[in-house]
């Protein structure tokens, strides 16, 4: 099954959709997770390739978007979760796909917790004390001197 | 087995066996490598977030810095994600010539990747070989594009040097001397005992494992994934072109050097149909003003898939980018496939996927006295530099 067919079966979950500027669907979930829709996908033999996740901070959301792609016919697919602002939380995928340290990056940039996920350190140091630096809100003279 | 029969140690992050600074923590039983970790960071420059504060017009040079040995990739990939947003047609000759540089960037890296493997397994000569016959691709950068490395060839809406009958001929000669090397190359490769010994069967990276992982590129199609955008996805003029993807099922290293190896004939094909064929016409459509809108666009970089996002908010700076660069994607992998390994097999493995570790982590200077972080305005670092070298001097 491919991920196309699959996203009409998933009609229920899909908040919101529209398309990226590049010409993808952009699906935004209802739910604070992609995992059931991950495990479905796989678990009906999708070739599913995860290109990237990426944080981005909205301000009166943290949104996580996943790009995927369908390596059977191509078809690439953004799927995007809203999370808390403050508390942003939501289920790691990376044993089921290879994403635990694009999810550990976007933990140390943004603050999102990837639950099930232990990876919280990629690239800034084990002892790094200045924020979460991608946040909008972030500023350095928080954290630093100047 | 008792806790005193493993050793534990750091394989970096400045070491002979790795060209750029990265750590790999390593567990052995004796020679024999029992558990692996990958370290990322060392070279992370925080680019998105600087980006965040320029145009799309210096983001665009910004973002060819991200890599030194494929920073035309990256270019060219945040341009054309800004050309989706702003919605401009890039005339059929920037693609062609798009296309040209990007060849010719592939077999600078393959031939680069290639020489660094060849060291790595302590075949010096044929590294020297190699790295020197690439010295014909490079003095074919430096003429199109007038720089060996970042060669600010794109604009945003196409690029901002044409190719001239004088460059084009030049090119010709030099690809026609490349030709018969890159023969001699593939020969020593594929029968040399040394070669063949260190490599076959070493750091296999089975299809599931490729597979389960993401990775991408020559390391995907090493390990039997038949997948290059540059066939799946066309983009710029390589949907008119003729050329193979080459796919190899073995997975090990060997199987990555024959895979190169036959990439690099390819990218002569590309290149010689480029310059065959190069439609006339205008080489940039202009692009100003704010833009809106998000975009991705993915391109196959030398080392695989390069993933750029783009989000702009009626804003000329980018709210968001992000970079996912292919040593990203593939460094899981490799660190996979070092338990059961001899300690001796690490650089010949973690090469193997021509890895990028500048790539991969995108100015913060640490105060190792005080253990305070600072980061420094453009001004403040050309200030500090400048008082450094008068010390050293004095």
């Amino acid at each position: 099954m491919e991920v196309v067919e699959m996203l009409e079966i998933q009609k229920d979950k899909i908040e919101e959709e529209n398309k990226l500027s590049s010409g993808e669907r952009l699906v935004v979930l209802k739910d604070k997770s992609c995992r059931a829709l991950v495990e479905k996908w796989l678990g009906n033999g999708v070739d599913l390739h995860l290109c990237s996740v990426v944080g981005i901070d909205n301000e009166d959301a943290i949104q996580v978007l996943y790009y995927f792609m369908d390596r059977k016919d191509n078809t690439t697919v953004a799927v995007a979760v809203n999370l808390d602002h403050e508390k942003p939380v939501t289920d790691t995928i990376g044993d089921l796909i290879g994403s635990s340290v694009y999810e550990g990056e976007a933990t140390e940039m943004f603050g999102i917790e990837f639950t099930g996920n232990e990876i919280a350190r990629v690239f800034l140091p084990e002892n790094w004390v200045g924020g979460y630096p991608l946040r909008k809100s972030w500023k350095k003279e928080d954290y630093f001197d100047e | 087995m008792s806790k005193r029969d493993y050793t534990e140690f750091n394989l970096g992050p400045q070491h002979p066996a790795l060209k750029e600074p990265e750590t790999f923590r390593v567990v052995v039983e004796g020679e024999r490598i029992v558990k692996a970790e990958a370290i990322l960071g060392h070279t992370h420059r925080g680019i998105e977030k600087v980006a965040e504060q320029r145009d799309y017009n210096k983001a665009l040079y910004l973002a060819e810095r991200i890599c030194g040995i494929c920073s035309f990739a990256h270019n060219a990939n945040f341009a054309r994600a800004v050309e989706f947003v702003a919605d401009v047609e890039v005339p059929e000759r920037a693609q062609y010539l798009r296309v040209l540089v990007a060849e010719l960037e592939r077999l600078h890296s393959h031939m680069l990747w290639l020489g660094v493997l060849a060291h790595e397994i302590g075949f010096d000569t044929f590294y020297f070989l190699v790295w020197n016959d690439r010295e014909l691709v490079m003095d074919a950068l430096e003429t199109l594009t007038g720089n060996r490395v970042n060669y600010g060839m794109n604009d945003i809406g196409g690029v901002r040097a044409d190719l001239t009958p004088d460059i084009k001929g030049l090119l010709m000669r030099k690809l026609d001397e490349l030709g018969p090397r890159l023969e001699k190359i593939k020969e020593i490769a594929l029968k040399n005992k040394t070669v063949i010994s260190r490599t076959k069967g070493v750091g296999v990276i089975s299809n599931e494992l490729a597979r389960k992982t993401c990775v991408t590129g020559p390391t995907a199609r090493s390990s039997g994934i038949n997948w290059d955008l540059r066939r799946d996805q066309p983009y710029f003029a390589y949907g008119d072109l003729d050329f193979d993807v080459k796919v190899s099922t073995d997975g090990d290293v060997y199987s990555k050097i024959t895979l190169r190896i036959e990439e690099l004939f390819e990218s002569m094909r590309i290149i010689q149909q480029v310059l065959e064929h190069l439609p006339e016409g205008r080489i940039k459509t202009d692009v100003r003003g704010k833009l809106d809108g998000s975009a991705v666009s993915r391109i196959e970089a030398p080392r695989g898939e390069n993933f750029h996002y783009v989000d702009f908010r009626n804003s000329k700076e980018p709210y968001r980018m992000k970079v996912r660069a292919p040593t990203y994607a593939n460094v899981v992998s490799s660190v996979e496939v070092l338990v059961g390994h001899y300690i001796s097999d690490i650089p010949v493995i973690v090469a193997a996927n021509d890895p990028c570790f500048s790539c991969t982590d995108r100015t913060l200077v640490i105060d190792r006295d005080t253990e305070r972080y600072q980061i420094l305005t453009a001004k403040e670092l050309r200030k500090l530099s400048i008082e450094t070298t008068k010390e050293e001097i004095m």
